[in-house]
């Protein structure tokens, strides 16, 4: 069993889209260790594959790396509702797109933040109508055929390279060599 | 054969009277006689009767549409409208389709029929159409913004559980398939 880091005390700071909380755990050996981490909301991640083979992707501006980048639809779980419901929604509103969904897995993001992402296959991916994006969103959807998309993967451009590797590990398209 | 009408779940009564008389809905009042021998003021409205329906094209395509209204976002259903005075719900979905998509069926059959609400009388009819082939252009009224798009079975059990569909009844009957695995093997063979 894994040792328990009990927490003793917290200090929140709310920002726009994150909060970040002053945590103090009190350690199995009766420490009291102090962490500055980023509370955000669980996201849903989904890799979802067209009926011509292709990747569902999307290119837009991320303020962490600073660059636009191509990675795969994901958002927030709004409150109420559930992982899959929220990859549905998600997809729906980021690309115009409804599909078969399976769950693939759930991990950490990074080891400072609570947040959780779920990830989710969408297979026979069909286009059902336009985005719904909000005015604070512009992404623009394109299509990448998957031996592309795992290149894309394993060059680490992508700000959820993990997530990703999930996904193709579950559809059985990494190598084990 | 005339198509058979749905009881309510809590029929108009006699001594019903029409007390407003709108565009799409009139409102009727009566005194209902409750449990104890006392009386109340009941209401209810009265509407006309809507049918829509799910046609299948000749290669197994299922048509949806995405349709627009007047004050309203962009949604999708299928193809449907209201029952004229006097007709029949079969010749009213006949309209209907030919009008909104321009195809027409050799092959209607009546899925569902039913009154969904014990406070409005107005029954809903969903009809399946096999066969459709394209005979005409779109005949749109100036209230109408519809456009089609042609789906496979599976690509309509994803667009009808997905937020965009607006008909709650089929969501239902899906949410049933996805519970019973006979039941959307079912819906498969209807529908297909």
């Amino acid at each position: 069993m894994s040792k328990i880091y009990k927490i003793v005390k917290e200090e929140i700071t709310e920002f726009s889209r994150f909060k970040v909380s002053k945590r103090t755990f009190l350690t199995p050996e009766g420490e009291e260790k102090t962490f500055n981490i980023i509370l955000a909301r669980e996201i849903a991640v989904i890799l979802a594959i067209n009926n011509s083979n292709e990747v569902v992707v999307i290119r837009h501006f991320r303020p962490g790396p600073g660059i636009e980048v191509v990675e795969l639809p994901a958002g927030g779980i709004d409150s109420g509702e559930t992982p899959l419901e929220a990859a549905k929604r998600e997809l729906l509103e980021e690309t115009g797109f409804v599909g078969n969904f399976e769950f693939v897995g759930s991990t950490f993001s990074n080891p400072n933040s609570t947040q959780i992402r779920h990830v989710y296959i969408c297979k026979g991916a069909t286009k059902i109508s336009e985005q719904h994006l909000t005015e604070f969103e512009n992404i623009k959807v394109e299509f990448m055929p998957i031996s592309d998309f795992i290149k894309h993967t394993r060059s680490g451009q992508m700000p959820i390279t993990d997530c990703a590797f999930m996904a193709l590990d579950y559809l059985k398209l990494l190598k084990y060599e | 054969m005339p198509t058979p009408k749905p009881q309510s779940p809590q029929p108009l009564p006699q001594n019903a009277i029409k007390v407003f008389a709108g565009k799409l809905y009139d409102v009727y009042q009566w005194e209902q006689v409750l449990f104890d021998g006392s009386t109340a003021i009941y209401e209810k409205l009265k509407g006309k009767d809507v049918v829509s329906v799910i046609p299948v094209t000749v290669d197994g395509k299922i048509i949806i549409t995405h349709q627009q209204q007047p004050g309203s976002k962009e949604y999708i259903t299928t193809a449907g409208g209201r029952v004229e005075e006097g007709e029949d719900p079969l010749d009213a979905i006949k309209r209907e389709l030919l009008e909104e998509t321009g195809y027409q069926s050799d092959q209607y059959e009546l899925w569902l029929a039913f009154q969904p609400s014990p406070r409005i009388e107005q029954a809903i009819y969903v009809f399946i159409a096999k066969n459709c082939t394209k005979i005409a252009a779109q005949d749109l009224d100036a209230g109408e913004k519809v456009k089609l798009q042609f789906v496979t079975f599976d690509e309509f059990t994803n667009v009808v559980l997905s937020d965009l569909y607006s008909d709650p009844d089929l969501k239902m009957e899906f949410l049933k398939g996805e519970a019973y695995p006979d039941k959307m093997q079912n819906l498969r063979r209807l529908l297909s």
